[in-house]
């Protein structure tokens, strides 16, 4: 993550820091590293007592890297340098230790027998925890919720400053203002998106969240934004640990270009997604039905949907449908019109 | 994780891969990070010389 020719950088990390590189998540404190595991790329400054200054990295479901830049890490960097010659004593609230291999779903797979694993594993066996005592809802699945979510676009290469509030939104009526540094949400610092995200993550549906900006050089008094049923609520698309919930169609798809719309008739904006592979193994043939290679998937229950890619089609189908639902597929076979039935069936998981 | 998820997954921890999707420019001759590994010392190493950690997770 470093570029190489970023001498400053470079020298942040090796002159003012401990740079250390953490590859391998077997053993890893997830009481001691809470972060957003779903994550390819994260990064944690704490001090030696373990407490936890500011985190960077963020993703959407659009891009990978767009919501980072290594301006934005070096003004990150500069702000916990500051803050650590105040806060260096300062520790974590005290709490046992807990890994992948305290978690029985964990231990039991096949992935526990390899070298090495992933930070994504954090949330897919913890959900496979909650599974399997009954404690989980779908709602769960919407985690570490984008500043968008409450209304703010922060600026990439400034971190913490606000570029935009959407109309309409729990910000803007709030009177959180473009160009407002928030420096707080609800009792923690804030330097970068994923420091706003993870005192959201703590946010219920329908809860609230307290910022506070600087503005004009001034730290304003608190704003408590109220946060309507749903909030949460994203494109996860990109999320591993969203791909093991069922109901999944056993197959994957590619969407049809502009050009491949208009000549079958289907809007630029519409769903069409063309069957490119059918998932291996007995148990998948099952949730496709009579789904067939370059079928073009264009509806489900003869609803239009806008247009998206493969993740994001299995991503709405399993946040939509349970299992047991039978769903009907509205398919382009040839130039035909047909519906394909298809059950939503729990086949197990890929992990 | 379906196998081309976990090839994107993979090459995109790469470090070299991210800072090339950054718009970066390797240059040889440049600084190299000094990256521990372990974290028990590194924590130790912190605590000795008073600087704070930069954990990176990828």
């Amino acid at each position: 993550m470093v570029r190489p020719d970023d001498n400053e950088l470079a020298q942040l990390l090796n002159e003012k820091f401990i740079p250390v590189r953490i590859v391998n998540f077997k053993g890893v404190d997830m009481n001691l590293f809470q972060f957003d595991y779903d994550l390819t790329f994260a990064v944690l400054m704490m001090n030696a007592n373990g407490y936890t200054y500011s985190r960077f990295g963020t993703m959407d479901a659009t891009q990978t890297t767009h919501r980072m830049s290594i301006a934005g890490l070096k003004k990150a960097m500069r702000g916990v340098l500051a803050l650590h010659q105040q806060e260096q004593t300062k520790a974590p609230p005290t709490r046992p230790r807990f890994t992948l291999d305290d978690m029985p779903s964990y231990r039991r797979n096949r992935v526990a027998q390899e070298e090495c694993a992933h930070c994504h594993y954090a949330n897919n066996f913890r959900i496979k925890e909650w599974r399997a005592a009954g404690k989980f809802t779908k709602d769960m699945l919407f985690q570490y919720p984008l500043p968008e979510n409450i209304g703010i676009t922060l600026d990439v290469d400034n971190n913490n400053v606000v570029k935009a509030v959407l109309p309409h939104s729990p910000a803007q009526r709030a009177g959180v203002q473009a160009g407002d540094v928030i420096v707080r949400a609800n009792e923690s610092l804030v330097f970068t998106a994923a420091d706003l995200q993870f005192v959201l993550n703590a946010v219920p549906d329908e809860g609230k969240v307290s910022l506070q900006v600087s503005r004009g050089g001034k730290v304003q008094p608190p704003m408590t934004l109220p946060l309507p049923k749903g909030w949460r609520k994203t494109d996860i698309s990109w999320r591993p640990s969203q791909a093991d919930i069922p109901p999944t169609v056993g197959v994957w798809m590619e969407p049809l270009d502009a050009a491949q719309k208009k000549q079958r008739g289907i809007a630029p904006d519409r769903m069409a997604l063309r069957v490119t592979f059918l998932f291996r193994g007995e148990e998948w043939v099952k949730t496709r039905g009579d789904l067939q290679m370059n079928d073009v998937i264009i509806g489900i229950n003869g609803e239009q949907l806008p247009h998206m890619n493969a993740r994001q089609f299995h991503a709405h189908f399993r946040l939509r449908f349970n299992v047991g639902d039978t769903v009907t597929l509205n398919v382009l076979r040839g130039n035909q019109r047909i519906n394909v039935k298809v059950p939503c069936l729990d086949v197990g998981s890929t992990l | 994780m379906k196998r081309h998820q976990f090839v994107f997954a993979t090459l995109l921890s790469c470090p070299l891969l991210l800072a090339a999707l950054w718009g970066v420019r390797a240059v040889a001759h440049n600084e190299v990070v000094n990256w521990r590994g372990d974290f028990e010392q590194a924590r130790a190493e912190a605590r000795r010389t008073g600087k704070p950690l930069f954990v990176v997770f990828r």
